[in-house]
């Protein structure tokens, strides 16, 4: 009789470890969706590469270095209230020709801040006279091969400073661009090889800065700008936008860019399929959207060459007793949300599978539904072992929401997702858990020695770059250039890395994460590889140029001829 | 080495039924109110007679009509389960008890489970019939008492596998619900600290559920068996569903058995 418990545990047990073999082994793994092989077909043209070799690592350590950089982000009030707490982005890149990343930090009670790149993370200061800015991007609107910045605004359009070389801007206006936008995104949506670009309002926070004047007006909402030289045509795709996020990607594995609008609150998350000409149509990609969609990213996370999709929402990253009282308050405000049948959840979302069918929501399986009250979440691989990461920046400051916590803060480390090698996610201690209440972000090699290094706008603290000292593995870097085309940074273009079995796939964006803009260099961590086989470029105009044998460790400025 | 089970000592004196009166489901004969039908039914209509007119005349809410019916149904109750003592002994109207209390409760996670899933309501509004007793410390409670009741039949013989599994299960469950009840505590005092006394720490998630402790701690994340869908994927409600449900239809069983074997009139 004894026996018995023993054998029933035992009983159990086995049952409940074979029921978990036959599903681990049933289950598809996170991002699967079937490997997918560099395009081929396009047309092969030449382009001249120019091969630099990585600057060395100094002083190596376990983790990333912070350099507290001279801005911050202010807001109206202290702390800040309504919609300041939403922030400001930035955005990286290489603007005055010497090949080292600046960086460009939006601002909202106060100027925007230029950080010319002397190298060795030391910078020189600029202002720059442009307020209530939100999203920041750098793009080259003018197709002059210099970088300009574009700006996005609280309650106005965007506005374009046009880089003149020699550390020199200039406003200048963007003919037939004028509705309010919160958020942007550029790309080529209608194949004639020029950046259209699109927009959506922040229809919440309009209505706060523009009062009346927003009310009796027709509204904002969401518009796809078609570039037609000299100006830009204007369609209105919505009339009512919450855009925290706005991004022109390809949903459908058409090779079209496709635009994904990403509403705050009870506004539905919106999409329209590009029919490669430029006309859209409404689809819906997603059986599932994140209810504060509050960063977009790419990245393929599980290397078979399909790029998943991060996109942030408010979760306690912790169930912590002190971290669980502080968001309770709010937690029992969401019941409208909380229904079985809403698609819109509150947590983040990471969208996997095949492209062209809808997309499923992997985040609690890949461990990166809770980031706390996140914001720009950015994949990039952060330790060269060619897989990617993600780190997610948190926190929220609101006066009304959070008056019974100390400097109405949700104070929140950052997080950094460390890749396990199969899609599957470990939170990691490497030196970018600040405290400080991050908005934008964008991961850049900054010091150009072939590893990411991290820039964060955080609001009502000082702006912080973070430069990566992790020795491990290599990278190569790669620059797109299309001289004497309308789209001189290759927006849209795909690159792959083939190595032995793996293709790594990066992509170039206008923008990515919250507000922010994408590094226009593609970083690709190849770990111990001494010797890569190819390195492909798809352009975007479907042609593909080639480059056998990239070596890791150095920088291929591909330029197209 | 085996364990000689303790004689069932309860139903000394009592009215032991005749042979012929053995039945082959037991509960049903001990759940059936036998010569108190009569004032079962009368309570029953006038507990609804009651609820009705308590909620369409005086207003009151859903969980007070439905506190008044159980209040109202406990008199017959209380009777036939004294009955139930004096005819089949003390054991028997435990085991009694026990069904009945244990599967009304099971029922009202079953409301709260169509609250959620059929009626679409949000999670903290699918609180059942009953849902100022949907918080931690009468769970706990509750809980615990179900672990008393089983250990009494468990150590009156209500062994085997069935006995086993309810015990184990029975146990677990409270355990979770102690440590829900602790975190509880621990976050209603941060709250009432943070000067947020009046809202509710109640409904935060277990040891298995989704964000629960297995699905959070870095240890077992992710791992093969926390990974299961379910242990770590399911919400609070769902996770309670099927905690009470696997413990009801392991209780059925087990006092099913025990009574044909232990309780006289039953053997």
């Amino acid at each position: 009789m004894k026996r018995r418990p023993v054998l029933l545990s035992g009983a159990i047990a086995a049952v409940a470890l074979a029921g978990g073999l036959a599903l681990e082994a049933v289950r598809p793994a996170v991002g699967s969706g079937g490997a997918v092989a560099p395009p081929t077909g396009g047309a092969i043209v030449h382009a001249d590469i120019a091969v630099t070799p990585h600057a060395p690592t100094i002083d190596c350590e376990p983790h990333f270095e912070p350099y507290e950089l001279p801005h911050i982000t202010r807001a109206a009030d202290e702390p800040a209230r309504l919609f300041d707490s939403n922030g400001s982005g930035v955005a990286a890149a290489d603007l005055d020709g010497d090949g080292l990343p600046d960086i460009v930090l939006g601002n909202l009670e106060g100027p925007n801040t230029i950080l010319w790149n002397e190298g060795g993370f030391r910078f020189t200061r600029e202002e720059m006279r442009d307020r209530s800015t939100r999203a920041v991007q750098l793009v080259d609107v003018d197709a002059d091969g210099r970088l300009d910045i574009v700006t996005s605004h609280r309650g106005a359009g965007i506005a374009v400073f046009r880089n003149l070389g020699a550390r020199r801007l200039e406003q200048v206006p963007v003919r037939g661009v004028g509705a309010p936008a919160y958020s942007m995104s550029w790309a080529d949506v209608d194949g004639d090889g020029d950046l259209d670009l699109a927009t959506s309002s922040y229809d919440a926070e309009l209505d706060q800065v523009l009062r009346s004047s927003f009310l009796f007006s027709d509204g904002a909402g969401v518009f796809l700008y078609r570039n037609l030289g000299d100006r830009f045509e204007a369609e209105r795709l919505a009339t009512d936008a919450q855009g925290l996020v706005t991004a022109l990607i390809d949903l459908d594995a058409d090779s079209h860019v496709d635009l994904f609008v990403g509403n705050d609150f009870a506004v539905p998350d919106a999409a329209w399929r590009n029919d490669g000409h430029g006309a859209v149509s409404p689809f819906v990609p997603f059986s599932q959207s994140a209810a504060h969609p509050m960063s977009f990213d790419v990245g393929d996370v599980d290397g078979d060459g399909v790029e998943e999709i991060f996109v942030t929402d408010m979760q306690p990253a912790t169930v912590d007793v002190e971290a669980l009282a502080e968001w309770m308050p709010l937690m029992a405000t969401m019941d409208a949300i909380d229904d079985p049948r809403n698609p819109q959840k509150i947590r983040n979302m990471l969208y996997s599978g095949r492209p062209g069918t809808t997309y499923r929501d992997d985040a609690e399986r890949a461990g990166v539904d809770a980031a706390g009250w996140a914001w720009s979440g950015r994949f990039g691989d952060l330790d060269n072992d060619g897989d990617v990461d993600l780190h997610v920046v948190n926190g929220m400051i609101a006066s009304e929401t959070f008056h019974y916590l100390p400097g109405a803060e949700i104070v929140e480390p950052n997080i950094t997702f460390v890749n396990r090698g199969d899609g599957t996610f470990s939170s990691e201690r490497w030196g970018l858990e600040s405290l400080g209440s991050g908005r934008g972000s964008v991961l850049v090699d900054l010091d150009l020695d072939g590893r990411l290094d991290l820039v964060v706008n955080n609001l009502q603290s000082p702006s912080v770059a973070y430069r990566n000292r992790r020795c491990d593995g290599r990278a190569i870097t790669v620059s797109l250039r299309q001289p004497g085309t309308r789209n001189t940074h290759a927006i849209g273009a795909t690159t792959w890395v083939v190595s032995n079995d793996r293709r790594l796939v990066r992509s170039v964006r206008s923008g990515g994460g919250y507000l922010s803009g994408s590094s226009q260099v593609l970083h690709i961590g190849t770990g111990d590889a001494e010797h890569l086989d190819r390195l492909d470029v798809h352009w975007p105009d479907g042609s593909i140029t080639s480059v056998d044998s990239p070596t890791p460790g150095h920088h291929y400025e591909v330029i197209r001829s | 080495m085996t364990t000689a089970l303790a004689p069932d000592s309860s139903t000394a004196g009592a009215d032991v039924p005749p042979r012929s009166e053995r039945v082959r489901l037991p509960l049903v004969t001990l759940l059936h109110p036998r010569q108190h039908t009569e004032l079962v039914v009368v309570c029953w209509s006038i507990a609804l007679g009651a609820a009705v007119a308590t909620r369409m005349i005086l207003g009151w809410q859903l969980w007070q009509a439905v506190a008044l019916v159980l209040a109202i149904m406990a008199v017959p109750g209380t009777i036939t389960w004294r009955a139930t003592a004096t005819r089949y002994g003390s054991n028997a109207a435990v085991a009694a008890a026990l069904v009945t209390v244990q599967g009304l409760h099971s029922i009202e996670h079953g409301v709260q489970w169509t609250q959620r899933h059929v009626l679409g309501e949000p999670l903290r509004l699918s609180n059942g019939l009953l849902s100022p007793a949907n918080s931690e410390w009468v769970h706990f409670v509750w809980n615990w008492s179900v672990v008393a009741a089983v250990g009494y039949l468990f150590a009156r013989g209500m062994r085997g596998f069935w006995g086993w599994a309810a015990l184990i299960w029975a146990t677990a469950h409270a355990l979770e619900h102690t440590y829900m009840w602790v975190r509880f505590l621990q976050v209603s005092a941060e709250l009432a600290g943070l000067g947020q006394g009046d809202v509710t720490a109640q409904g935060l998630p277990g040891v298995v559920g989704r964000d629960g402790w297995l699905d959070l701690n870095a240890g077992t994340r992710l791992e093969l068996i926390c990974g299961l869908p379910f242990i770590t994927t399911a919400d609070r409600l769902d996770t309670h569903f099927a905690w009470n449900t696997g413990e009801i239809l392991l209780v059925l069983p087990a006092v099913h058995i025990f009574l044909r074997r232990h309780v006289p009139g039953f053997r």
